[in-house]
This record gives structure tokens, sequence and C-alpha cells, in this order.
């Protein structure tokens, strides 16, 4: 484990990718301290202001400070891609340790679910599940956990697949230790790596779901201070003011990009060959 | 101790007509309490799939094999799960046979927590005990396998089976990948642990000389059948089947001056999803005769226990 660290910390696009996130996460978390303004507080008399040094990204067409607001969103996407993304790991994880260990006509079933969700563009789907659900923060994290999961169950069922086949595991057996104890100490541990990957790369890409399933409204709902939501909001203002969609916009942009950097990183540094593996 | 009787396995190939394999076609032998079976044959010949048979690690397709009077192929999961720690196996590539994410110390001590063979407070005591008894140092405890050489962590495999105290081993090649040198440690290893513990042995090699050095018995088998077995120096000093001569002319001489009569088999091992009629080995068989093509022969018993199927031995 140590190793990794140490190869991470030779990669300065991962580094810079890993200072970002650790960044937004701070002041995700330190928001109500720090913010100078109450995201959903109205100042009607400083409507559409733009940057000053009252308001650093100005104010949207209710008075809101940008800013404030901004920092907010932080919170609010960062925490939900993170219960999504541990929902659909657990769920993936499981389902997969299941499909390949067990084998049969329970692989058999998962896996033509698994195929039938990934024949359709997860954000369609989404966009389906969370409109039957009705919007709200919510159902869009239940439509995305509800989707998601099929990519870890995949990886998981190929690398469970082959590591079931490796002469620890029939050590193992012969030893007489039960399929619980051979999948959960022996399996898991050893098809984990990839899973840790795509977890840190599909952080950023469920960032941009969260967004742009608030942009369209089945989301976060105003007031709240979602970037995908704030974009929308400020869309009739585009050309009068376009710091409102700027700087939503902006954070959007630099937390999926820093997530994407890290996950490339650790990808690296966990296994150079793992790059054949995460392609298929 | 360990009794085989008919022992079949095929496994099933081909997507539209069903072909069978059969890897394992018939295999009848016994091994006698603290003695060593040499299982030899070459590469295909289904002597793996015996070692994995006989554990159960695979189903048979046919047979019986009785460990200690019990039909373990009659045992329900729960039973089977009971006897298993009596009944090991050492496998061809020890680099594969450790989980590569347990250091040595946590591999040697799952048995050990399994089966509570000692208190908490012994484990480490034990640990040491077995580590030095197979000959690793106190510091490969926490180490990984992949920082182990291949010798080593064989040494360690030998550790962790010990742990569970086995009466019955199955070496599956155990020295086949490494290298000559670390080949006789290993073995000079097996055999120690063997006398110390009064294990039982299924040996499974392809190569003569070591089971010269390691067996009381050997099995020769060949197209998943057996062809000849025998006490280790009978088969050594008068090998009867054909096959059996041809193996042993194969070993390599010291001596470039020796002269030897070396029999050069022709062809291919067939196929067994098809094998020939009659007997198995007629295609290639230098003294082959019509019987041979149409009739298959049985095992006969020519003297002390030496029995062999070939029909020019009547």
């Amino acid at each position: 484990m140590m190793s990794i660290v140490q190869q991470l910390k030779k990669d300065k696009i991962a580094m810079i990718g890993a200072v970002i996130i650790l960044f937004l996460a701070g002041i995700a978390i330190l928001a109500p301290h720090i913010t100078p303004y109450d995201p959903i507080e109205l100042d009607l008399e400083n409507r559409l202001s733009s940057s000053d040094v009252n308001h650093l990204m100005g104010t949207d067409n209710l008075g809101r400070d940008v800013l404030s607001r901004v920092i907010y969103g932080a919170r609010i996407s960062l925490s939900m891609a993170t219960v999504v993304v541990v929902i659909v790991m657990l769920l993936g994880i499981a389902m997969g340790t299941i499909a390949g260990y067990l084998g049969g006509i329970i692989d058999g079933t998962i896996m033509r679910v698994v195929d039938v969700l990934l024949a359709f563009p997860n954000i369609i789907l989404a966009l389906v599940i969370a409109g039957i659900l009705g919007p709200s923060l919510t159902n869009v994290m239940i439509a995305l956990s509800a989707i998601w999961w099929v990519g870890y169950a995949r990886i998981i069922r190929g690398s469970v697949l082959s590591v079931k086949e490796k002469e620890f595991v029939e050590a193992a057996r012969a030893m007489g230790c039960s399929d619980t104890h051979i999948a959960i100490r022996h399996i898991l541990p050893n098809v984990l790596s990839p899973v840790i990957v795509l977890a840190t790369l599909d952080m950023g890409h469920i960032i941009l779901s969260i967004a742009a399933l608030s942009f369209l409204g089945l989301g976060a709902q105003p007031p709240i201070p979602e970037w995908g939501t704030m974009l929308n909001e400020g869309r009739p203002f585009m050309e009068t003011a376009p710091h409102l969609m700027i700087f939503p916009g902006l954070m959007i942009m630099v937390v999926v990009l820093a997530f994407n950097f890290l996950g490339d990183g650790l990808r690296d540094a966990l296994d150079p060959r793992m790059k054949e593996v995460m392609m298929k | 101790m360990i009794k085989v009787e008919n022992l079949k396995k095929y496994f099933s190939t081909g997507m539209f007509s069903k072909k069978y394999v059969r890897a394992v076609d018939g295999l009848s032998f016994a091994i006698e309490k603290g003695e060593t079976l040499g299982l030899v044959g070459e590469s295909g010949c289904g002597k793996t799939t015996v070692g994995r048979l006989i554990l159960r690690l695979i189903e048979p397709t046919e047979g019986k094999i009785f460990f200690k009077n019990t039909n373990i192929l009659e045992l329900n999961k729960k039973d089977l799960r009971k006897l298993r720690p009596k009944m090991q196996i050492i496998f061809q590539d020890p680099d594969s046979s450790l989980d590569p994410r347990m250091k040595i110390g946590e591999s040697i001590a799952e048995p050990l927590k399994l089966y509570n063979i000692v208190s908490k407070n012994g484990r480490e005591e034990k640990i040491s005990e077995l580590i030095e008894m197979v000959g690793l140092n106190p510091e490969h405890i926490n180490r990984y396998p992949h920082e182990l050489s291949g010798g080593q962590n064989q040494r360690a495999v030998i550790a962790r089976i010990l742990a569970i105290n086995p009466k019955f081993i199955v070496a599956d090649e155990p020295t086949s990948s490494l290298d000559v040198n670390v080949q006789a440690q290993m073995l000079f290893l097996l055999k120690k642990v063997r006398e110390k513990f009064g294990l039982t042995c299924l040996f499974i090699s392809h190569d003569l000389e070591v089971i010269k050095v390691m067996t009381d018995k050997i099995a020769v088998m060949y197209l998943g059948k057996l062809v000849e077995v025998g006490k280790t120096s009978d088969i050594f000093n008068g090998a009867v089947h054909p096959y059996t001569q041809a193996l042993l002319s194969a070993i390599p001489v010291l001596d470039p001056e020796a002269k030897r009569k070396r029999i050069v088999l022709g062809g291919e091992i067939p196929n067994p999803i098809n094998p020939p009629s009659g007997c198995s080995f007629h295609t290639r068989c230098p003294y082959r005769e019509r019987i041979c093509e149409i009739e298959e022969p049985m095992m006969i018993d020519i003297g002390d226990g030496h029995q062999v199927a070939c029909h020019l031995n009547r």
C-alpha cells in the first residue's frame, strides 16, 4: 500500500487532482464558516451585479451571492456523489462476486440484467427513472445508483472468474474453508484494486450526471444551490450576466477534471497492466 | 488408507454435438498407510486430474474413492469439509498457491485459526516452529509471497499444510517449477516431513528420477488409464509394459560411454476425445499385434503386486 502512495506522489498530474479534491472537500466541510453570505438569502436591491469587492462572483437574479452558492454547491455535489459511489460499489461488488463465484443460472441472470442496463446510455436511463420517481435530489441519487452498479459488477465478475481458478483458492477449498470465507477472505481482496480506480474516475462522472439531471430540472430544486440547478437558473440571463453560468460551470469542470487526473494516476500506480482491463 | 475404484472423469466439450474428453478413464489403485505412490505419465495423460479428483476438488463422473473406509464421494458438503484437513495438496506452481494479499505468517495462521489448533497466544510460537521446520527464516513471516522465491514459497505452502496435521498428501509435481538445486532441497524436505508426520502420499510427476527417489510404488498412466503398477524397484529393474520401458529408456544417463537401448516412441499422444480402439497405446507401440487393435487388455498380476495391462505378457 505504501508504494502506491509513493508512486502517486511522483505523478504530478495526479497530485494536482488530489490537491484540488482535498481543497474542495475542505471548503465543502467548512462551508457554513467561510461563506460570506447565506446562499439562499435574497437581496433584491443587489440583483445581477457583476463581480466586485462585496460579491467576488457577483449576485444572481434574486440577489443571492454566487460565491456562497458555489461553495455550498461543492458540499452538495461531493457528498451526493460520494454516497452514490459507495452504494454502487457495494452493490456492484456484491453482485459481481455472487455472479462470478457461484456461476450457473445466478450468473446468467445477473449478467443479462447487466447487459440490458449497459445497452442504454446511463444518462437516458437515469432520466427515465428520475422522471418516473419525480424531481428531487434523493430520487436522482436512487436513479443513478440503480443503473451505475453494472459496470462494477462486470469488472468484479471478470476478476473473480480469473482469481477463482488460482491455486490458492483451490488450496483454501482443500483446507476446508467455507465458500463465504473463500469469497470474502481470498477472492475479494484480490479483485478490489480495479474497482477503487473505477470509483475515483466515476466520482467525476457522477457529479457531472447529477449536475446534468439538475440542469434538466429533475434533480435539486430551487433554491438549493446545486451547480446544475444554478446553471439552469442562470440560463435566461446568459447574455446580460454570464457570471451566473460561468462560475458553476467552471466548478463542475474543475471537479470532474480533478477526479479524472487522480483516477488515471491511481490506475497507473496500482497496476500498469490495468489499462487493458479498464479498456474492455 | 486410500483406495480408488474405477475412477472416471469425462469433461464434456463441443457446443452442438457433445463430446467427452476422457481425462481419467477407469482408474483403480490403493495406497497403504505410510506409503508413497508415484503417478507417472507424460503431459496431458490425466495425472493432475487424478490428484484433484482424490481430494474431490473436482467431482468425478464415476467411481469410488475410499479414505480409511469412508467413500468420500458419498459425503455431503458438511461432512466433506470436516474430512478436508486430513487430506491436503501441494501444487505445481508455488507462487500462485499462496494468497498474494496475505503475508506468509497470515497464510500459515489461517488453518490454525480455522480449526483452532492452538490457542490464540500459542499461535505465534506454532508459526515460528513450522517456519523453522520447513527451513525458512523468522523474517519471512512478515513477507508477501511475491517477495519470496519459488522455493521459499513452496516451503511456506508445506508449513501451511503441516499446520493442520494431515494424514494424506497429494504432491502434484511439487518440484517441477523449481531450479534443479532447489528441487533437491525440496525433495529432501518432503522426505523429512513425510517421515516425521508418517504421511501417506500420492506423488505426481513426469520426472522418473524424482519418482525413483521419492516413492515406494509406481503407477504408470497413459491416456487416462493405468498401464503398469508395481514396486518402484521392480519397475525400474524390470518394466513389462512397452510404454514404461520407453519412459525408462528416456532417463538421461550421466556416463556418455554407457551403451543403452533407447526406445523412441513415434507419433503424438492420441486425442483423448477419440481414444484408439483396443489398447490405447497400440498406435505408438513398437510391438503391437492384431489383438492390440481390437481388444482392450486387462490388468493382470504378474507376481508380487506387479500389475500390467498388456496383451503381450500372457
